[in-house]
């Protein structure tokens, strides 16, 4: 830590966010290493440091001798201020040196309404935001994480993006970085080298095409660049790097625990979920393998809980195995396990009941949607049956705490749809009722409703997001319905925040200047409600000719060229089209556990085979 | 459960470590080394650590206290060696031995605060931060969780404050109250900023180097 910062950190909110020195963070000797690189991660410590892939990352890149990755995530406005008002520049944790100082800063693209944090950081470092001002002296500046399958909105900030899993291609650019500039070579003749690799973009070899009214028509690709960029995918996910020690932080976070992986990829095909089909194909870890990564990883760290980790938990195999062989040692270490993501059609008590012995938490469930009509347009396959089945066992069990997810503003939802959310509540409140439960411990039940938002690379890419005023009726009409519902409580996002994300989400390089001015202006920190000010937005918006509601709300001809169609996670256009053909009849299609929906990401394999 | 006092310091980046975090970075240094603790007992079992003493973010500690249970009736060996190993930089064991003395015999810390004026210290305010310290009519702000409140620095102070020259300018070493009647020495040396005539750029270095007991004598 430098020595200017000590006079003021014990000022602002959180000092240990801006500290570094947590125990298992890594230092180097920096005249001994060839390349410098800072994961950037565009939002609080507390929040990057939650995140899994990050710690991935800094293990893959830190193993390898040449290269010494660091930290740096956004500061709060009270520390940006302090920052600012002294000159001082934004720094990496490990080092304390200014981000100026690096090779290379990769940004982690988690959710859009970090995207201004993402301009701010860069700034605060005394670099320019958009790519083609900067000069050979400057870092290179790269982007990964899910945001940038659909990166277009920020394209113009990043001299080169990684598309998919960066576990092998994340030190092999780095690699080829440090040979190329000690060959003499300039960043240009870099990132031409670079272009050539599978899941790499340079958005500068990339000139969007636009049509007389305005819409996107194609690209004009340059420099012997692909056409389409494919992601890059760990095929053999079982031996896949994974860090067996990590750094312990000295103050709260987010996701305050140890983290396993089970698997990566969902066979479940929701259409709205964009990460459901963008980590395809399924890739599953061995129950061996994880209990060694996972005993490793906890006797290294510390942490007092273990997280098994996926995008549906309760789908994975072995489950009730390797809960068994965790709980072996676990039990006797004062290590407790926790299961996310767990599906109500999967839900198994008995594992619930071995898991957590003592604390009953709550529990949750995420129908998306209130009737089975619609429940099949988003093919979430989950009948009220199951829910109430789970829900049943539940309150047996002794959890008197149940959470319920829902979306407003599905493709094809009425008012009928929403009531369904209502009499589902009204049902999980009567299975109580009718249940073993000690009547004298109460129930809670909320409902937690969010908005949706088209996202590309799903099925529901061409749909419009239903327009603001809207969603409000649809928040109102639904807690209408639950006012009078004792022990349910019901709780909303703003449908403002997601407009935004609708924007971004299916959004193309025309934005880019909107978000410019849109963090000149003042916006940062937008996940964050005590920051968000959507009228900043919408005069950037207006400012630069940008009509918020052309990306968020119209809905796209199947015919249409997409901004983000050169961006590819495996899975064809022609599945997508299928799947939204058959949302539009109302028909669900099989998980691809069961069936083989042939959406195209075995192809990224050798072989071209699931392992599933 | 067998009760053992572990003497440590807490400097540089760890520092800014707060109360309730430091608790949970020891619990989880004690897992690391293999030193299982006792538990305590009931429905929400965790590991019994207490620190005695909490001390505001960005002191310096070199002589504080925490206390953790053992299952059996004798202090591992090596314990601080292997504690060390698992602690994150800026957090030492330095010794530990069983709790016998009771933690609310801990009645005052022994602070150093330096001070440097960026700019140079004048005579005048050099005088005038004496004046400050010495006269025990002067009033300070003390914060707590119920607000703010004035109080006189004469009942938190035992003993004169010892000044003496420091690089950037002065150093001075008092003894404050801590626990039930505690002071903060921030509160000393945000009423030093606001009291003195352009201190406003000072920088304040604030070491807690003892613990002392009512009668003034090292605790431990």
């Amino acid at each position: 830590m430098k020595k200017e910062l000590e006079s003021f950190l014990g000022a602002v909110q959180k000092p240990s966010r801006y500290t570094g020195g947590e125990y298992g963070a890594i230092l180097k000797d920096k005249q001994a290493v060839r390349f410098r690189f800072c994961l950037c991660f565009p939002d609080l410590y507390e929040i990057g440091m939650s995140h899994l892939g990050s710690r991935i990352l800094y293990g893959v890149y830190n193993r390898d001798p040449d290269i010494w990755c660091e930290r740096c995530y956004a500061p709060w406005t009270d520390m940006e201020a302090e920052l600012r008002g002294r000159g001082l520049s934004l720094y990496a944790l490990e080092s304390g040196d200014p981000l100026r100082a690096f090779d290379m800063l990769g940004f982690t693209l988690q959710y859009e309404l970090n995207y201004t944090n993402m301009l701010n950081m860069l700034d605060m470092a005394g670099i320019e935001p958009f790519a083609a001002e900067r000069g050979e002296d400057d870092p290179l500046i790269v982007a990964g994480g899910p945001c940038v399958y659909n990166c277009e909105p920020v394209a113009d900030f990043f001299d080169l993006i990684m598309i998919g899993e960066g576990e092998e291609i994340s030190p092999a650019l780095a690699h080829l970085y440090m040979d190329t500039r000690a060959a003499g070579g300039t960043k240009a003749d870099f990132l031409k080298e670079a272009a050539k690799l599978q899941g790499v973009y340079v958005p500068s070899f990339y000139t969007p095409l636009y049509d007389e009214g305005g819409r996107f028509a194609g690209m004009d690709v340059r420099e012997g660049a692909p056409e389409t960029v494919v992601k890059t995918i760990i095929e053999d996910f079982d031996k896949a790097y994974f860090p067996s020690e990590g750094i312990v932080p000295s103050t709260g976070i987010v996701f305050d625990r140890a983290m396993v992986e089970l698997f990566r990829g969902c066979a479940r095909g929701c259409r709205f979920c964009q990460a459901g089909h963008t980590y395809r194909p399924l890739r599953a870890k061995k129950p061996e393998t994880l209990m060694a990564q996972a005993k490793a990883l906890v006797q290294s760290t510390g942490f007092e809980e273990l997280s098994l980790s996926s995008l549906s938990t309760s789908d994975y195999g072995e489950l009730g195995a390797l809960c068994d062989g965790l709980l072996n040692w676990t039990e006797g270490a004062g290590v407790s396990l926790s299961l996310p993501s767990l599906r109500a059609d999967s839900f198994k008590i008995d594992l619930m009941e071995r898991v957590q012995k003592v604390r009953k938490s709550g529990l949750t469930f995420a129908p998306e949607a209130g009737t089975p009509r619609l429940r099949d347009v988003i093919n979430k396959n989950l009948t009220e049956e199951d829910l109430l089945s789970a829900c049943r066992i539940a309150f047996d069990g002794g959890w008197n705490n149940v959470k319920l997810y829902f979306m407003l503003g599905l493709p094809t939802e009425t008012d009928e749809d929403l009531a369904g959310i209502a009499d589902m509540a009204a049902s999980v409140l009567h299975c109580w009722r009718s249940s073993n439960a000690n009547k004298n411990r109460g129930v809670k039940i909320t409902v937690s409703v969010s908005s949706f938002v088209p996202k590309s690379h799903t099925p529901f890419q061409w749909t419009g997001q239903c327009p603001m005023e809207e969603l409000r009726r649809k928040q109102e009409f639904l807690k209408e319905k639950l006012k009078r519902m004792r022990n349910v409580t019901y709780n909303y996002h703003e449908a403002k925040t997601s407009y935004l994300e609708a924007v971004f989400s299916r959004g193309d390089r025309r934005l880019a200047p909107a978000i410019y001015d849109a963090w000149r202006s003042g916006c940062r920190m937008d996940s964050w409600d005590d920051c968000f000010d959507l009228g900043k937005w919408l005069a950037a918006f207006e400012k630069n000719n940008v009509d918020p509601a052309f990306y968020a709300n119209r809905a796209l001809d199947l015919s249409d060229k997409l901004p983000w169609a050169h961006i590819s996670c495996g899975v064809t256009d022609e599945y997508f089209k299928r799947e939204y053909r058959r949302a539009m009849e109302g028909k669900a299609s099989p998980d691809c556990l069961k069936n083989c929906v042939g959406c195209g990401a075995d192809r990224l394999l050798k072989g071209g085979k699931c392992h599933v | 459960m067998y009760k053992v006092r572990l003497r440590f310091e807490k400097e540089g980046t760890a520092r800014f470590i707060s109360h309730l975090d430091l608790m949970q970075v020891f619990q989880r240094s004690f897992s690391r080394a293999a030193i299982p603790l006792w538990q305590t007992e009931g429905f929400n079992r965790h590991a019994y650590v207490s620190i005695a003493l909490p001390m505001p973010v960005g002191v310096t500690g070199r002589s504080e206290f925490l206390e953790f249970g053992l299952n059996g009736e004798e202090i591992p060996p090596e314990l601080t060696d292997r504690l060390n190993r698992a602690l994150p930089p800026g957090i030492r064991a330095i010794e530990a031995y069983p709790a016998v003395r009771p933690v609310k015999e801990m009645a005052f810390g022994l602070y150093r605060i330096g001070i440097s004026a960026p700019g140079g210290m004048s005579d005048e305010q050099r005088e005038r931060a004496e004046t400050l310290l010495s006269n025990h009519e002067t009033r300070l702000i003390k914060k707590s969780k119920s607000g703010e409140k004035e109080v006189a620095l004469r009942d938190f102070l035992l003993g004169e404050p010892a000044w003496e020259p420091s690089d950037g300018g002065l150093a001075v070493t008092l003894r404050l109250g801590v626990g039930q009647e505690s002071l903060s020495p921030l509160a000393v040396t945000r009423m030093l900023k606001e009291r003195i005539p352009d201190a406003k750029n000072w920088d304040f270095a604030v070491e807690r180097t003892e613990i002392l007991d009512a009668k003034g004598e090292i605790f431990r």
